[in-house]
């Protein structure tokens, strides 16, 4: 059996039981240790994602039987293998259950990561936009100011032509901030610097380049359920964080909830077209999924739930660090 | 800071109560498969014993033992889930000591039997015909300087190992003779 005997599924059924492993013991010790800073979290969600991917090959250099019967038998404190092999009535295979798991999440996978960049690839498609972009000196300011605030240098900003408000911004190194003119329209002075503020927190956080790295581990492990988890609440986490630092320099985290409240209501439809029922589900889905996050984030910003700045505490990280390593080495 | 320090046990306390229920937790889980569905070597009495508990129709046996081999074998392990596998250990006549190693194993799981102590080295490894069959002699020495070769080969749907102190050609022998 493919799970059982080769390399690829040894892997695969490992790397989901690290990783459950992981996010069981990394949750609770947030939990345990009272941390609410968002950094702090993301920093140890981020453990969950690279311990499962780093100390497989670790763990088969430190000891290459250590996948085989004995060490099964003998040392291992659980092996997957044992349920694997077990039949539901003594006629269908766990194994296959466990495979359609792993095949739904890879189904989820397709939906949520390559569905929207084919997405995004087909709509630029013909679509010139160089055209419908323009600066606006009065944005240029505001970004001016807040950059000189956060200490970085001051990126250029492009305003698009479109009814669709958005703001992002571009780039892992050299960043742009691109919002449309349907975003200007809906917002005030105050919710723009508020956009704006945020973005900058992401250009100085690096989030870019960040999340490009933990989504190289998410295509990895494309097949992992925990992954999908963890991926979802470590962006939420950054975005979090970047919060925390627009409400630092704008002091107003209600005017940021309002501003996001304008995302929430009409995000939707911007490459709408093509794609039939799949990209209908796949919409849905990452819809609910987006305004959920968003509904969190106004939650907490509306909450007042906001900056705690605390040292970070190596000495419990590396704890939680090692004891996750060690429990996985001895889950086979 | 009292109260502080008080506050930090209790949370390294916690943290240690989460780590023994994980552990915990993961050995329940490994153990409870046995009990579902009978998985994992149990010691039997007999071959017969063996064939009706897995369900197999045969238990490969050597037709030939040379003289100094106590025939029952001393001490028969087999498990059923999560795949089949047949180990029986025979002893010396008079020293009861190892004798002879018989694996009947299914060739998927890819499992490598063990020898009894630890090879010091491999003398020489080569191809054998047994029964018209490729099978692999491998002349090794084990700890305490006692010979432990070992022969193997596909039979159907397992894989069966004889391992022996005894010379080669005892052991194509009793190889041979298997039935």
């Amino acid at each position: 059996m493919w799970l059982l005997d080769s390399v690829s599924g040894i892997y695969v059924v490992q790397t989901f039981l690290h990783s459950l492993i992981a996010i069981l013991i990394i949750e609770r010790a947030l939990n345990i240790w009272h941390i609410h800073n968002p950094l702090t979290k993301f920093r140890y969600r981020i453990m969950t994602l690279v311990l499962p991917v780093c100390m497989l090959p670790l763990y088969q250099l430190i000891n290459s039987g250590r996948s085989s019967f004995s060490f099964r038998q003998d040392n291992a404190i659980f092996s997957m293998n044992r349920w694997l092999s077990l039949e539901i009535w003594d006629l269908v295979p766990l194994s296959t259950v466990f495979m359609l798991i792993l095949a739904g999440t890879s189904f989820v996978f397709f939906l949520q990561e390559v569905m929207p960049i084919m997405g995004d690839v087909f709509a630029r498609k013909g679509r010139d936009l160089r055209s419908h972009f323009y600066s606006d000196p009065g944005i240029d300011d505001l970004a001016q100011q807040l950059s000189e605030k956060l200490g970085i240098e001051p990126p250029p900003v492009t305003v698009l032509e479109d009814s669709n408000p958005f703001i992002f911004t571009s780039g892992s190194r050299n960043h742009t901030i691109v919002l449309t003119s349907g975003l200007i329209e809906l917002l005030d002075r105050e919710q723009l610097k508020s956009a704006i503020a945020h973005e900058l927190a992401h250009i100085a956080r690096m989030s870019n380049a960040t999340k490009w790295m933990i989504f190289a581990i998410r295509v990895l492990m494309f097949f992992n359920p925990i992954v999908l988890i963890v991926f979802r609440r470590i962006v939420q986490d950054d975005e979090h964080v970047c919060d925390d630092i627009t409400v630092s320099l704008t002091k107003s985290p209600l005017v940021l909830a309002s501003t996001l409240k304008v995302f929430y209501a009409s995000h939707s439809e911007f490459f709408s077209d093509a794609f039939g029922k799949v990209k209908a589900l796949q919409e849905g889905m990452e819809n609910h999924s987006h305004n959920l996050l968003l509904k969190e984030r106004i939650a907490r910003l509306e909450g007042e739930k906001g900056y705690t700045d605390k040292e970070f505490e190596w000495g419990k990280f590396l704890l939680t660090a090692a004891v996750v390593a060690v429990i996985n080495y001895f889950v086979v | 800071m009292k109260k502080n320090t008080v506050k930090q046990l209790h949370r390294g306390f916690s943290f240690l109560v989460t780590v023994a229920v994980v552990i915990l937790l993961l050995k329940l889980l490994n153990w409870l498969p046995t009990v579902l569905q009978d998985e994992g070597i149990k010691k039997y009495s007999s071959v017969e014993e063996v064939r009706t508990a897995l369900k197999i129709p045969r238990v490969y046996i050597p037709a030939y033992f040379p003289e100094y081999i106590n025939w029952p074998p001393a001490e028969i392990f087999a498990q059923r889930r999560p795949f089949t596998l047949v180990m029986m250990h025979f002893t010396h006549r008079d020293s009861k000591s190892f004798a002879l190693s018989l694996f009947q194993v299914a060739s998927r799981a890819g499992f490598e039997p063990t020898y009894k102590s630890d090879v010091l080295y491999v003398r020489k490894e080569s191809q054998v015909s047994i029964k018209g069959r490729a099978g692999n002699l491998v002349i090794a020495v084990c700890s305490g300087r006692e010979r432990c070769n070992r022969i193997s080969w596909e039979e159907g749907i397992y894989r069966i190992t004889l391992i022996a102190d005894d010379t080669p050609e005892q052991l194509i022998r009793m190889a041979e003779s298997i039935y």
